[in-house]
């Protein structure tokens, strides 16, 4: 069985072709990186023009790539939430339109657990229950999965997502966008245990996060106590390399702790790791170490595969599609 | 127009949150909240309060909207919360449809908004927090027109 998957919920326009689930006939992705970058950020009305001027020729590319035809096609997933309204509404009234031109059935995925499913893609020995962990630029969010359908969400951040902390201290250090991967690779060269930073773990068993304060910790550390910018003193190359690694530590100490706290509470079979910030190489070291430890299986993407794209869309999909679950050509983009 | 000004120093997140529980529940459908203040003023933090004084019972749900632009919460009026960080021109704003929720029947509180002024009212609340230590922050309040002075003349006397 063939799935159409678009991907339009951020910044990349993305369309896969996925066989049965798993096969990844073809995965083409466009970055709106080079065009954000200037901003400092994802600007929703570019995000959108550019969704709109790329997406019929990505979906095309990713036919194309598949080496097969439209008519071929069995059905389409597309992501209709959670993501800006304007770069949803460009994939989800793609793929309806082309459901309803080629009578095929619709199928609507959760961003969030199509992250989750990118691990599926790469791993087949996955044993239910898991507790899944989607850190991304705006979301840091634990699951318990009891299938590669079935979510539910256990705790998130209550403030900054953990992607979303590594854009801000990249901003304060003066490093640039997108943050995760200039500060993983300048952490690589600073020392971890350099400055104690924050780490937020709320009330005890809590499952939730809290990336703000540390986040106001790293920037009083970078601007000395008295705050006024004009006023910080320079910083070397080796001091700026330690803020990125002890605050890049600070982060992922959390995100483990509570990853691990949770499978212990749910008695899981495994731990699955999704979103952009899990193709960060500390984290993946981190976790690896954490499974040899603890016994529990940890499973992560590769690198391509983290970050936002549709092939994890087609083959999640594939699996509603065997539980029935078709959307009608109704649906809605819900941010 | 003449303004009204009060200043207000907070010495921990607690007070901060105190506070915007205290503003929020003066607050009435329409009512917008312009938040002012650099990457670690307490802005969410603030926002966490006055969503709480408007009824939102989730504590969980009220984030950072820097990444989805605006959230939407169910208090016993909603609540718009928009953060214009990422933003470059009032025109993103508009694009996200600012003008429909700032022009609406909820509560608007956007933060950033030295970024987006030309979205608000000619009305507003405008609040500027700045940090004096790593917990404490000055609280800035003006009032700009007859409905936003009489809340302020309310926070004084409560």
């Amino acid at each position: 069985m063939l799935i159409l998957g678009i991907e339009t919920s951020c910044d990349e326009t993305s369309a896969s072709i996925v066989k049965d689930g798993n096969e990844i006939l073809s995965n083409i992705i466009l970055s709106q990186d080079v065009l954000h970058r200037q901003f400092g950020g994802v600007v929703p009305e570019i995000a959108c023009r550019a969704h709109l001027e790329s997406v019929i020729s990505i979906i095309n590319n990713a036919v194309v790539d598949a080496k097969a035809q439209l008519a071929e096609i069995d059905a389409i997933a597309v992501v209709n939430t959670p993501g800006l309204i304007g770069a949803l509404l460009i994939g989800v009234t793609s793929a309806k339109t082309l459901c309803m031109a080629l009578d095929i059935p619709l199928i609507a995925i959760n961003h969030l657990h199509s992250h989750i499913y990118a691990n599926n893609l790469e791993h087949e020995d996955i044993q239910y229950p898991t507790i899944s962990l989607v850190v991304s630029g705006g979301h840091t969010t634990l699951f318990l999965s009891e299938s590669e359908t079935k979510h539910i969400p256990l705790g998130g951040t209550i403030d900054d997502a953990a992607g979303e902390a590594f854009d801000k201290v990249s901003k304060i250090l003066g490093l640039g966008y997108p943050g995760g991967p200039v500060i993983d690779k300048l952490a690589k060269q600073g020392y971890r245990s350099a400055i104690a930073f924050p780490r937020s773990y709320l009330e005890k068993d809590s499952l939730d996060f809290s990336f703000s304060g540390l986040k106001t910790a790293v920037l009083y550390y970078y601007r000395g106590q008295d705050s006024k910018a004009s006023q910080s003193k320079p910083r070397s190359n080796q001091e700026i390399a330690d803020i990125a690694a002890s605050f890049q530590e600070a982060v992922i100490d959390v995100l483990i702790d509570k990853t691990v706290q949770a499978s212990h509470m749910y008695n899981v079979q495994g731990i699955l790791v999704g979103g952009g910030v899990a193709a960060n190489s500390r984290l993946r070291q981190r976790l690896k170490e954490k499974s040899e430890e603890t016994g529990i299986p940890v499973y992560y993407p590769s690198a391509r595969l983290c970050t936002d794209n549709a092939a994890m869309v087609a083959g999640l999909a594939y699996k509603k599609y065997l539980e029935g679950s078709i959307a009608d050509l109704t649906l809605e983009a819900i941010p | 127009m003449e303004e009204i000004q009060i200043t207000f120093k907070s010495i921990n997140v607690g007070e901060t949150v105190r506070f915007g529980e205290k503003l929020g529940r003066l607050l009435v459908p329409g009512d917008v909240i312009a938040l002012i203040g650099d990457l670690g003023a307490g802005k969410t933090t603030l926002v966490k309060g006055i969503a709480r004084g408007l009824g939102v019972e989730d504590k969980r749900a009220i984030k950072s909207p820097t990444f989805s632009l605006v959230h939407l919460y169910r208090g016993r009026i909603p609540v718009y919360h928009f953060d214009a960080y990422r933003l470059k021109e009032i025109h993103d704003m508009i694009d996200i449809g600012s003008d429909e929720m700032i022009f609406g029947n909820g509560v608007s509180i956007i933060e950033w908004a030295d970024k987006v002024f030309g979205c608000l009212p000619k009305q507003y609340l405008k609040i500027t927090l700045t940090a004096i230590s790593e917990n404490e922050r000055n609280i800035e309040i003006y009032g700009y027109g007859e409905h936003y002075r009489i809340i302020l003349h309310k926070i004084k006397t409560i």
